[in-house]
């Protein structure tokens, strides 16, 4: 019996990606394209852009595997792609107001553990708190925490200096640690 | 003003980075100071969020969607150098692309048990002749160097008829191995 | 009257499709970042100076060697007659398996 491909590690499908099989990027696509539209969608501020954002995002990775150096930090090479993307749809967007992020109310559900609960309440205030931050401190933060780039990759990234990468996380995690202190 | 955290002298920047750099190595002056310790705990708290609502807002992605991005990708065949097969007068040339020859000594390697082709290099020197070297990964528990052997004997047979040069050598690097976890259909 | 390039393209995209040994025809040029003008034609034809060019699909099973050559015999054959200095080109592209993996 043969080895599926679509268990294989991400190292592994990223080199045969690199070398041109395109089944090999489809399950990359297949495994990440949840975290990369909750990426997009979060470095965009909510927009409805998002698909189509990674979409073309992933297309212009495929194109350009060639400059992938690190197959098992793929995700990450990927998410750098969105944002790319993403920075370029911010700046030629027209000037209007900022989208607010649309109303996540779910049904009711029964009861939940409190603990539960509490999780599911504290990662909505992270959202709602990572949404009002200033869109550099944002920027950095979901290049550091989500596509967890380092920081000589942020900087290449954002074209400022590792020096401005590091003081500009340290402001929005304090600012993010201060409006979240409830939940500390 | 001394914007510094706790008696440790360093600021939150510092503290930050120090977060980043996985602290490491191991700075005695923060590792000490109790508060020094609790921001950074909270820094870990702020990143285990993070990844929660990663996870939260991962949501199921249509299918059709990704069917369109694969659509275009598969429309653009990333075909490598052009190898020359054969000159057969002075005009007229045949040549194999290097993403043909990559995909079915891929292939070739893939149909061992328990193996799945990782990295495929294709080198031809001066003689002409080709080397090959692939990486595979190999099912924990499989006898490896048996299955190192099968596929290089797999790939010398499939490059028998599709090969521009005589096959100098193929170098089969077995550089992972798959846990039990990785199952079959 | 010489023949156009889009009329020597059809006369050698029709030439590679009868050949026995062809697994499948694929566009002589590759797209540039993915962009190519849409073209009803797959051979890649030039007039100055005089240029064909071919990609192809060839089965596993068959010698890829042999069957371009034959297939760059064949493409010859179907080009007019005032075009027997051109330049000929048959590339195999992919090497083809029955069609097992066609949406893997």
């Amino acid at each position: 019996m043969s080895v599926q491909l679509e268990t294989a590690p991400d190292a592994l499908l990223a080199q045969r990606a690199k070398d041109g099989d395109e089944r090999a990027f489809a399950v990359l696509v297949r495994r990440h394209s949840p975290f990369l539209i909750a990426f997009a969608t979060r470095y965009l501020g909510g927009s409805s852009d998002a698909d189509d954002v990674v979409q073309e995002a992933l297309v212009t990775a495929w194109r350009q595997l060639d400059e992938l150096r690190e197959p098992a930090r793929v995700r990450s090479w990927l998410a750098t792609s969105v944002a790319r993307r993403a920075t370029d749809v911010l700046r030629t967007r027209a000037r209007r107001d900022v989208q607010p992020l649309p109303d996540e109310e779910g049904p009711a559900t029964s009861p939940q553990p409190d603990a539960v609960a509490e999780g599911r309440a504290a990662t909505r205030a992270l959202g709602d708190v990572l949404a009002a931050l200033p869109a550099d401190q944002r920027e950095v933060w979901l290049l550091r925490e989500m596509a967890e780039l380092s920081y000589d990759e942020i900087a290449a990234r954002l074209e400022v200096s590792p020096a401005t990468v590091r003081g500009r996380l340290a402001r929005a995690r304090g600012a993010v640690l201060a409006a979240m202190a409830e939940w500390r | 003003m001394d914007d510094t955290i706790g008696g440790s002298g360093r600021t939150l920047e510092q503290l930050s980075a120090y977060f980043d750099a996985g602290r490491s190595p191991r700075v005695a002056a923060i590792e000490e100071d109790a508060e020094c310790r609790a921001m950074l705990a909270s820094m870990e708290r702020l990143s285990r969020l993070t990844r929660a609502l990663v996870v939260e807002e991962s949501g199921a992605v249509d299918a059709g969607w990704v069917d369109r991005v694969l659509a275009v990708v598969r429309d653009e065949v990333r075909a490598g150098r052009d190898l020359p097969l054969e000159a057969i007068d002075d005009r007229t040339e045949t040549t194999v692309t290097e993403g043909a020859l990559r995909e079915l000594v891929r292939r070739a390697g893939d149909e061992v048990d328990d193996v799945l082709v990782g990295s495929v290099e294709l080198r031809i020197d001066d003689a002409p002749a080709l080397h090959v070297r692939v990486t595979i990964g190999v099912r924990f528990g499989s006898p490896m160097r048996a299955r190192a052997d099968a596929v290089r004997a797999a790939i010398d047979a499939a490059l028998a008829a599709h090969a521009p040069a005589p096959v100098r050598e193929i170098d089969v690097v077995i550089d992972d191995v798959f846990d039990a976890g990785v199952l079959d259909a | 009257m010489p023949e156009s390039p889009q009329r020597v393209a059809e006369l050698v995209d029709a030439a590679v499709a009868a050949h026995p040994s062809v697994a499948r025809a694929y566009r002589a040029v590759p797209t540039v970042a993915g962009r190519a003008a849409p073209s009803s034609v797959l051979a890649h034809v030039t007039l100055l100076p005089r240029r064909v060019a071919v990609s192809v699909g060839v089965a596993e099973v068959d010698d890829s060697r042999v069957v371009a050559s034959e297939v760059a015999r064949a493409v010859r054959d179907a080009l007019p007659e005032d075009w027997g200095d051109a330049a000929v080109r048959v590339q195999v592209r992919r090497i083809e398996q029955p069609e097992v993996d066609a949406h893997g």
